[in-house]
């Protein structure tokens, strides 16, 4: 074995991957075309390597292996459903908890300033008034300007005989105002900015058009009032009972019909 | 998304399958702790897919992954390091480089293969015989390329050191020793 033999089989292991440069390469091609000892060598290395696959490349029956492996993937996947829902139904249970609650600010004044608005404003309408559609479509603003057309309607024996808009105590009421004979009833509706309504007596279920329609008695008044997503509606009048509360529903209704269009 | 996810988890690593087991068998001895370990591996696989990038090597992540709990496994066992560092060591031991022998078999190989340390044997085992790339290894071993082309040099010139020693140890002469033997009956 000569110094040259020596060096190229330094490099046998690298031609045999293939991982000599070009130059390097056809040294190497060039001392196996002439010597018979290195050719040996490259051939016994070859043999070596497929001998090393063959007996350490042993086919292994992995099957067994494999359902192990699926049933651990599908026990982690049941594993994270079961925890997923888990959060889910908790994230879920924490979000309604933390709705019911919210300690939601109450709108304290809501039926003081209506009593003392209908005071104030309804029962100094002179006794002569009547409505007139063009005054009230330039004193009631907008949005509330066609809510006069819609309630003009007579309610019991009441007439309705002024609309506009009322401010009072930093509200902007739209004032709706009937009369019968000595008896004046004011409706109210505003946008519920200053929080819910205050507790009250609750003298109809929520229904179809009405979350309810409560009562209260105050300054010797009567307030029926309800409320939509984004307003507050009172129905103030010196009369009581059953038949004030009937009377109120039904104008209520009709206002809520009104102002559900405003909030689409 | 989970089937797709799946069915994708199937066609790049569990074909792997076998090529794994080939080597928790060789590091681990024993069939049921190789077992664990390959299904360790691509538990842990299964879970980490998402970060997989489809259309690189699914094989030497896989390598990467076994490798990692094997060290992890061996810690807990012997609360020692799988790898020892011997790159840097024994180079005297593995300078003489011989001649292949004759009459090599399938025995013998193995036997002497049997014999390579580590790291050498784990780098020969993955190059030769998995037939890994250098880059695909150096992923799988989470060393540079040119540690795996050190490992692998000297891991083959140990294995010729080791096929010597068996040949010697079997009365089976190699090709220098007959020329020589004519030679001298010459």
């Amino acid at each position: 074995v000569t110094r040259e033999c020596q060096e190229i089989r330094e490099l046998l292991d690298s031609y045999l991957s293939n991982e000599l440069l070009v130059e390097t390469n056809h040294a190497v091609l060039r001392h196996l075309a002439s010597c018979a000892s290195c050719s040996a060598e490259v051939e016994r290395r070859k043999l070596t390597r497929g001998l090393l696959i063959q007996s350490l490349r042993e086919d292994i029956d992995v099957a067994p292996l494999r359902q192990r492996i699926d049933q651990a993937i599908d026990a982690e996947r049941q594993w994270w459903r079961r925890t997923a829902q888990w959060w889910g139904a908790a994230a879920a249970l924490a979000a309604i908890a933390v709705f019911a609650w919210y300690p939601r600010s109450v709108d304290a004044a809501a039926y003081t300033d209506s009593v003392a608005d209908h005071v104030a404003c309804g029962l100094e309408t002179p006794a002569d008034a009547w409505y007139d559609p063009e005054r009230a479509a330039k004193s009631l603003r907008p949005p509330f300007t066609p809510l006069a057309e819609a309630l003009a309607a007579v309610h019991g024996d009441y007439k309705l005989i002024e609309a506009h808009t009322c401010p009072y105590n930093g509200r902007q009421y739209a004032h709706l105002v009937f009369r019968k004979g000595e008896n004046t009833m004011s409706l109210f509706a505003e946008e519920s900015n200053r929080g819910t309504l205050p507790a009250a007596s609750l003298v109809a279920p929520p229904d179809h058009m009405l979350s309810g329609l409560y009562a209260i008695d105050r300054d010797g008044f009567h307030v029926d009032a309800t409320s939509t997503r984004r307003h507050q509606l009172f129905v103030v009048s010196d009369r009581k009972g059953a038949e004030q509360d009937a009377l109120a529903k039904q104008l209520l209704q009709s206002a809520v019909t009104f102002v559900r269009t405003l909030e689409k | 998304m989970f089937s797709r996810r799946r069915e994708e988890f199937d066609r790049s690593a569990l074909v792997h399958q076998a090529a794994l087991m080939r080597m928790a068998m060789r590091l681990c001895g024993a069939r049921h702790v190789a077992d664990d370990l390959v299904q360790e591996t691509y538990l842990d696989a299964w879970r980490s897919f998402h970060r997989f990038e489809p259309g690189t090597n699914c094989r030497a992540w896989l390598y990467k992954i076994l490798f990692f709990n094997y060290t992890r496994y061996r810690r807990k066992q012997a609360r020692e390091p799988f790898l020892v560092d011997i790159d840097d060591a024994a180079e005297s031991a593995v300078r003489f480089d011989p001649q292949t022998p004759d009459a090599l078999t399938a025995e013998s190989v193995k036997a002497a293969f049997e014999h390579l340390p580590e790291p050498f044997h784990t780098t020969v085992f993955l190059v030769d015989v998995e037939q890994l790339t250098y880059r695909e290894a150096s992923e799988a071993l989470q060393v540079p390329i040119g540690t795996v082309m050190s490992r692998l040099s000297r891991g083959r010139r140990l294995l010729r050191v080791e096929l010597s020693a068996h040949a010697a140890a079997h009365g089976i002469v190699t090709v220098p020793q007959v020329q020589e033997k004519g030679k001298a009956n010459g």
